[in-house]
């Protein structure tokens, strides 16, 4: 089974939200979605699911036109994380709601995972704590058995304990029941541990799809340099995360032979390679905006 | 549509519940005051149970409507195993057809034990009610699709009871709609098509209503209109439906003076709809 994303574009007050998005999500992953604040994560999780119509494209599944066949529709999960009707209501009406909604809602795990985490059954979801409100999201997501689950900052507000157990509980649902999940999350670190791959929106679409393991080319580093000034070629060939002094620590987008040459130079006291992570690709993806705002702090000062 | 309409109940089914005891409650005010207090209670009342009862759960359905918006229900719906049209028919079969039956319905049954020998007069003034209450509802309907925001919502719906609906309601018989005498023999002829057209006139507006449903993206929700090509249509509406309403209520001769007067009132109600519609940025500024 296959969700096929093609030439998704939305505008919203005339303004380009989305613009031909085209990606495909398939059985049993997870696949992070990332972007700059105001991206259009949510709008397209919305536009996807139904919310929203799109003013071009289609979504496609297993070949039938997902927005014209509405039974296709509980095969997809999403629901607006902050603003939604379900914080008016209490886990038990909740589940009568879903059973009616979702025909493979899995009753048995939700009574159990409600009673795992001590939620109060009978009490409405908005009178719940911040976190207690998003765990539940994501246990009414996942007990709908739908194919897809689509989850916007799932993990905001939830304190490292609980934030452990819904990670592992997001990847033994995957495992067991072959669930595809779609996380929106501007914490990349979080991503790391979590997702199969990333799909990056920017400039409207997704600009890129990429795995930590893919990008071999992005490589970080933590340097001192010798001289009095930072070498120029840095600032051109990467993007400085952070500067301390004459300690600088930095993400080349395209680690090529020559930069290599140029840090084994007599120009760099000490070069150490780290790790890279999502969040440094997604920096490196970011490159050339992060250099245009580097200027113009620099020119303001 | 059974999904539709399954799913919809199940949610609003506790509102269903307090609806129908108030129904209940309304019931047995109206039965007590048949038989224990006779000489007190209004005769009206007893009269005009059924109608009564279904206009108050129209309100409640027109809250619970507006109440969906605010709660993001509305929105949550789009994405489930129902089309936007099955919950349009659902929501006009569950909260404006079903309340007017199910409220005849207890009006007939209270008749039958109260009074008898009166439930066909009860039948026929239930009938015209549910007609003109459905009728009142389809306008709703449609504005209440079209607008966005809930407080247009409320205003537009207040401005459609004083300059549309009303009028069209006080059409008791159907030589009144044509202004020829074609049923001059029959009254009950003449009032049943008059309410046959009104009638007729409610399912186009509710085929309209649910058609523009079908079309409208839950991003519009801030937007005074919410399909842009209806901008310029609500706007020529407000002035004209406003001036005909003022020059049909006009008693004296009509004169120019006459005509400029009465377009005062539509041309300054015309500049508030544009406004709200358009949003126009005035820039007031001494700066060339």
């Amino acid at each position: 089974m296959t969700l096929v994303v093609e030439n998704i574009s939305k505008k919203i007050q005339n303004k380009t939200v989305l613009h031909n998005v085209n990606f495909e999500l398939h059985e049993g992953e997870i696949a992070g979605l990332v972007g700059r604040n105001g991206a259009g994560k949510t709008t397209l999780f919305s536009t996807i699911s139904g919310e929203l119509l799109a003013d071009f494209g289609r979504v496609g599944l297993d070949g039938l036109e997902y927005h014209k066949i509405p039974s296709l529709h509980d095969q997809l999960f999403y629901i607006n994380m902050p603003e939604n009707w379900l914080s008016y209501h209490s886990p038990k009406k909740i589940k009568a709601i879903m059973k009616t909604a979702y025909k493979n809602f899995d009753e048995t795990w939700y009574d159990l995972e409600i009673k795992r985490f001590g939620l109060n059954n009978g009490r409405q979801i908005r009178n719940y704590s911040k976190g207690m409100r998003a765990l539940f999201m994501i246990i009414v997501s996942f007990a709908s058995r739908a194919q897809y689950v689509f989850l916007d900052e799932p993990l905001d507000g939830l304190d490292v304990l609980i934030r452990d157990q819904v990670k592992q509980m997001i990847v033994t649902q995957v495992t067991e029941h072959n669930t595809t999940v779609v996380i929106a999350s501007q914490n990349l670190i979080e991503l790391d541990t979590l997702v199969d791959r990333i799909l990056l929106l920017k400039d409207q679409t997704i600009d890129r799809t990429f795995s930590v393991e893919d990008n071999k080319n992005v490589k970080k580093y933590q340097l001192a340099f010798a001289g009095d000034t930072l070498p120029a070629f840095l600032r051109d060939s990467g993007t400085i995360i952070a500067q301390t002094g004459h300690i600088v620590t930095i993400v080349f987008n395209n680690f090529i032979e020559d930069i290599g040459s140029k840090l084994a130079g007599p120009d760099f006291k000490f070069v150490e390679e780290l790790p890279v992570g999502s969040e440094d690709i997604f920096r490196a993806s970011f490159a050339k905006e992060a250099y245009a705002w580097q200027q113009e702090l620099e020119v303001e000062e | 549509m059974r999904q539709s309409m399954k799913l919809y109940f199940v949610i609003k089914k506790s509102q269903f519940t307090m609806a129908l005891l108030l129904g209940l409650l309304l019931a047995v005010v109206s039965l007590t005051s048949s038989f224990l207090w006779q000489n007190i209670t209004v005769k009206y009342f007893n009269e005009q149970f059924g109608p009564l009862v279904s206009s108050i759960w129209i309100l409640i359905a027109a809250a619970t409507v507006l109440n969906d918006q605010i709660k993001h229900l509305e929105t949550w719906l789009y994405t489930q195993n129902i089309s936007r049209k099955q919950l349009f028919i659902t929501r006009v079969i569950l909260l404006i057809i079903l309340p007017i039956l199910v409220s005849s319905l207890m009006d007939i049954i209270l008749t039958l034990i109260t009074h008898p020998n009166s439930v066909c007069d009860i039948i026929a003034n239930d009938a015209v009610s549910g007609v003109q209450l459905f009728f009142m509802a389809s306008v709703m309907a449609l504005v209440y699709t079209l607008i966005g925001p809930i407080w247009m919502k409320i205003m537009t719906a207040i401005f459609m009871l004083i300059v549309v609906i009303s009028p069209i309601l006080t059409v008791e018989k159907i030589d009144h709609i044509f202004h020829i005498k074609m049923f001059e023999h029959s009254d009950v002829l003449q009032t049943f098509l008059a309410n046959v057209v009104i009638l007729f006139l409610a399912l186009i507006v509710f085929i309209f209503a649910g058609y523009l449903s079908t079309k409208i993206s839950a991003d519009t929700i801030d937007n005074a209109v919410r399909l842009h090509y209806f901008r310029w249509p609500v706007v020529i509406f407000a002035f004209v439906s406003l001036f005909i309403t003022l020059m049909v209520g006009n008693r004296s001769s009509l004169t120019i003076e006459v005509v400029l007067n009465n377009m005062i009132l539509p041309a300054i109600i015309t500049v508030v709809t544009f406004v709200f519609v358009f949003k126009p940025k005035l820039k007031l500024t001494w700066d060339k």
